[in-house]
């Protein structure tokens, strides 16, 4: 038997009794009123630091504890773990602590694993339905019919279907060309890879080799999964931030802005170059091609970069490019 | 029972925050890192944790309020509105399927006056007092109707509605809420929601934005001037690199950012508190009037400086900041008498917090 001073409300006028609680091993008794309360008709409110507890029961009374003392119902945890927490100050700053390592290494490596797991999850006719959807939209939007000839069109597609034979992967070459992109070129997740006329006539060689390894490195994209991978951490880490901020704005983000803007990481490009690489090996190409291209790229305005714009270390690759080439 | 005379009755009661920032950051703090780790799922229990730890140390008399609100219910409001968030971006964004994603905007926005009813009903419904519960009358179709009659009159005036769409919402909540069975009386005041709106901000606003122009025209003279017209000169081209250009560009966009911020902040905080002031002096419950005593300069100021507060040391000042505005707001608003235990609730027709029979479940923060 334990006793609690309390003021106690019957929850029919706002009058307060200051009276006493009686808690014995199976009932509650509030002496003023004579009356018993069965555990089941009893609710306990939350205890907070210093705050005054309340006791709420099943007929609209309540009672507010006057005796700084934490009161529980024998054998009811309810909140004190959490009531713990928040009763010592370093509990407060270890949780701190730990937000801020969580943000970091949500937003670090957290995001990178979560996204790379789940890209390979995701079966190929969703990933195929979101690239048709975002391909007939950027083609609405931004697109316009290629005007090179059918014949350097079908040799860029026998060239580029001889480099990816071994794939498992279902390739589409769409020939295109945009005024608003200049010369760039995009790979959707589907295996549809969007080739712009502009970036065609940037490569001096007759054979085309310059474009076909710029093809392998779309479809190195493609082949490690780059575009799922890349939206679902764009998507996560946007989360995350609104999740801090308080603003999720950024998760509006859609698949196809993304696939435009082709924002892939560092890693992923080299990832791709290598595959471009190895294809361009395989098939007798010479890297020196791209190499050239990507050096017109570096000449020009800044502002007309679209291809490389998310590609920073474009001198590092051209070197790489070339040494590959010998 | 009414002949009795009322034991309690003091001359300009004031509300109090008992409570400290420092505790309430041990609460919140401490709650954000369960939130996190549970996906967010934990978050309505911290919701009425913080609230309660704010409720229970707000005093009126000899006591504080509750929040009494049930987790759960919490949840399940917030499950619904991320629902449909999430089925907006899939369709939306994802899919491609706009007329679906436009379908599930519209209905979001269909349902934005029985929103603002239920986050008021609930709010209410789980706050008390001395063991007794407040109300809320309205019902979902007064919302509706005025929603949708302010909405057609914002059109028909440009806006110049507004004022009195906000005196009148707050005369349909105000009106419609009761302490037990006694409900709380507002006399309408348009004329004063307009004076506030209309002359009083604009020229504060206007003031300040001038002082604040001259000075900066003063001290960009006195620092900068001597530099400009160096850089002018043909001699001192080079000390001045591009970099250091878009550098100055930038510092200056960020002090654009902050000023409109800022500028905000202020007149949000002269608005709350003029508006504040009109609404709870005419406010009374049962014939006892509302006192308050709001200063809309100090209110302003508060605003800005826990905005810069809060950022500045990325958001862990945010419970100290929070208790300041609460402080200044309770201890600056009162009654002028007050009978603490007169008032009454009739059990049978009320649904108490105990119970979970009330189809309430939803709670978010509208301002009201």
């Amino acid at each position: 038997m334990k006793s609690f001073n309390i003021y106690y409300f019957d929850g029919k006028s706002s009058k307060p009794i200051k009276t006493t609680l009686e808690l014995s091993e199976h009932s509650i008794y509030i002496s003023d009123t004579n009356t018993y309360y069965e555990f089941k008709d009893v609710n306990v409110g939350i205890k907070l630091n210093k705050t005054p507890q309340r006791v709420y029961f099943s007929d609209g009374s309540s009672a507010q504890i006057e005796d700084d003392e934490l009161f529980s119902l024998p054998n009811q945890r309810g909140d004190s773990f959490v009531r713990t927490l928040e009763g010592k100050l370093k509990y407060a700053i270890t949780a701190f602590v730990a937000i801020v390592l969580l943000a970091v290494f949500s937003l670090t490596f957290g995001s990178t694993a979560i996204s790379n797991a789940l890209a390979d999850k995701i079966p190929q006719s969703i990933s195929n339905m979101l690239s048709d959807n975002a391909l007939r939209f950027i083609d609405k939007t931004y697109l316009a019919p290629s005007n090179l000839s059918e014949s350097k069109q079908k040799y860029i597609v026998d060239e580029f279907n001889k480099l990816v034979t071994n794939s498992s992967h279902n390739y589409t070459l769409n020939f295109r060309s945009s005024t608003y992109f200049g010369a760039n070129a995009f790979a959707l997740p589907s295996g549809d890879i969007v080739l712009l006329d502009d970036l065609v006539y940037m490569d001096e060689d007759e054979k085309l080799r310059g474009i076909l390894s710029i093809l392998a490195h779309e479809a190195g994209h493609v082949e490690y999964n780059h575009g799922l991978k890349s939206i679902i951490k764009a998507s996560i880490t946007s989360a995350i931030i609104g999740y801090f901020v308080g603003d999720f704005s950024g998760l509006a983000t859609s698949f196809a802005t993304f696939t435009i803007n082709a924002d892939y990481s560092r890693d992923f490009e080299r990832e791709a170059d290598i595959y471009a690489v190895k294809l361009s090996k395989e098939n007798n190409i010479s890297t020196k091609y791209i190499a050239d291209i990507f050096e017109q790229f570096l000449d020009e305005d800044e502002e007309n970069m679209s291809f490389l714009s998310s590609h920073p270390l474009t001198k590092e690759r051209i070197e790489y490019f070339r040494n590959e080439s010998l | 029972m009414e002949l009795e005379k009322p034991l309690v009755q003091n001359e300009n009661i004031r509300l109090e925050f008992k409570g400290s920032a420092l505790e309430y950051f041990k609460v919140w703090i401490v709650n954000i890192l369960l939130t996190i780790v549970t996906i967010g799922i934990y978050s309505p229990w911290a919701k009425v944790r913080n609230n309660q730890y704010l409720y229970a140390n707000s005093y009126f008399g000899n006591y504080g309020f509750e929040y009494t609100a049930n987790p759960v219910r919490i949840l399940i409001g917030r499950v619904l509105v991320v629902g449909m968030y999430i089925a907006f971006i899939i369709t939306g964004d994802y899919l491609g399927l706009i007329e679906v994603a436009m379908f599930i905007f519209f209905a979001f926005l269909l349902m934005i006056p029985w929103l603002f009813r239920q986050a008021i009903a609930f709010r209410l419904r789980y706050t008390s007092f001395q063991g007794i519960n407040f109300k809320f009358h309205a019902s979902t179709g007064e919302f509706y109707i005025f929603f949708l009659k302010h909405a057609f009159l914002f059109i028909i005036t440009i806006g110049i509605i507004f004022p009195y769409t906000h005196n009148k919402f707050k005369e349909l909540v105000i009106n419609n809420t009761s302490y037990g069975e006694t409900f709380f009386n507002y006399e309408s005041q348009t004329g004063e929601f307009y004076i506030a709106y209309l002359i009083k901000n604009p020229i504060v606003m206007g003031v300040l934005f001038l002082i604040f122009f001259i000075i900066g025209a003063v001290v960009a003279f006195a620092l900068g001037g001597a530099d400009y017209f160096y850089m002018l000169d043909d001699t001192y081209q080079d000390t001045i690199s591009e970099e250091q250009i878009y550098f100055l560009l930038g510092l200056f966009a960020v002090f654009v950012y902050f000023l409109t911020i800022a500028g905000t902040l202020v007149s949000k905080g002269l608005m709350d508190g003029w508006i504040g002031n009109i609404i709870y002096n005419n406010t009374n419950i049962d014939e006892h009037q509302m006192e308050n005593s709001w200063s809309a300069f100090r209110l302003a100021w508060i605003y800005v400086s826990n905005f810069f507060v809060v950022v500045f040391t990325l958001g862990l000042m945010h419970p100290w900041a929070k208790v300041r505005v609460i402080r200044y707001k309770l201890e600056n608003t009162g009654f002028v008498d007050f009978n603490f235990e007169k008032f009454k609730t009739d059990v049978n027709k009320d649904e108490q917090a105990f119970g979970e029979e009330s189809a309430d479940f939803f709670d978010i923060d509208v301002g009201f």
